[in-house]
């Protein structure tokens, strides 16, 4: 079909058409071409949304904009343990600097994660706890605005979670 | 990336407690600038801290990390004298290393 098109171009010889029967092919062509185009546009976009929908991994924990979706890429809903510590200041005045520290008292733990609830995306930090060192984290966090502050452990393939909230009188994420 | 890393680990009854600093702008992307255009996120994802051959923490940041982060943790080991280091990536590639000796 594009084929035929193609070759109106031109006659036996090689030689170009009369510009009168080039026009009339071209708006065929240029209909099957856009029609070619959308298609593919189409196509790409479904296979870019497969390929999304099966990566849930941890970019996908960063790039979460919502608590849930966030906790939902860390595989389980946490269970709220009072064997894991969140220190935190309960009010804050500048939200960009805000110390946060998070410790447990669970044995084996192999990762913590902060979360804050009102950030445009959630997770803020993972550490990963090796064999030897302690389930004791400090980091200093920007904080968009009041909110719930979250820090889930990993433990024995388990996660448990403490929440706190702070109040922000000046947000952090400019 | 001109600052280094400021590092303090302490060791403490066979607990070393370490302290890491690393200057860097963490940018979210988010804002705007003076001008009103918008600004490139440009923030520290990865860090590394080696007790010699022993990674003893690792850490993955967003850009919701404080400007110059500062983290601070405790491993069991670690004697006066021996060395922690220290390495970030950034999102633009960047690294930075730096190195301290336990007191």
């Amino acid at each position: 079909m594009i084929d035929d098109g193609i070759l109106k171009h031109r006659d036996d010889a090689g030689r170009r058409l009369p510009t009168g029967a080039e026009d009339g092919v071209d708006h065929k062509r240029r209909r099957i071409i856009a029609a070619g185009g959308t298609f593919l546009a189409l196509l790409q976009v479904d296979l870019l949304g497969s390929v999304r929908a099966e990566a849930l991994g941890h970019d996908d924990l960063f790039t979460a904009t919502t608590l849930d979706d966030a906790l939902a890429a860390l595989g389980s809903t946490p269970i709220d343990d009072a064997s894991v510590e969140l220190i935190l200041p309960g009010v804050v005045e500048d939200g960009a600097v805000v110390p946060v520290t998070v410790s447990s008292t669970l044995e084996d733990v192999e990762e913590i994660y902060v979360l804050v609830a009102s950030n445009p995306y959630p997770v803020a930090v993972r550490f990963e706890i090796p064999d030897g060192t302690e389930p004791f984290v400090s980091i200093r966090l920007k904080l968009a605005q009041t909110g719930a502050v979250y820090a889930v452990v990993r433990a024995n393939g388990r996660l448990y979670s403490r929440v706190a909230e702070t109040r922000v009188t000046v947000g952090g994420c400019a | 990336m001109a600052d280094p890393i400021r590092i303090r680990a302490k060791s403490n009854g066979g607990i070393t407690e370490v302290m890491v600093l690393m200057p860097h702008p963490m940018e979210t992307g988010l804002g705007l600038d003076a001008s009103g255009t918008g600004r490139r996120a440009h923030y520290i994802s990865d860090v590394e801290i080696k007790l010699g051959d022993r990674t003893v923490l690792r850490a993955r940041l967003s850009i919701a990390v404080s400007k110059d982060p500062l983290i601070s943790f405790r491993f069991k080991g670690g004697e006066s004298g021996d060395r922690i280091s220290v390495t970030w990536t950034d999102n633009f590639g960047d690294r930075g290393t730096g190195s301290a000796s336990i007191v």
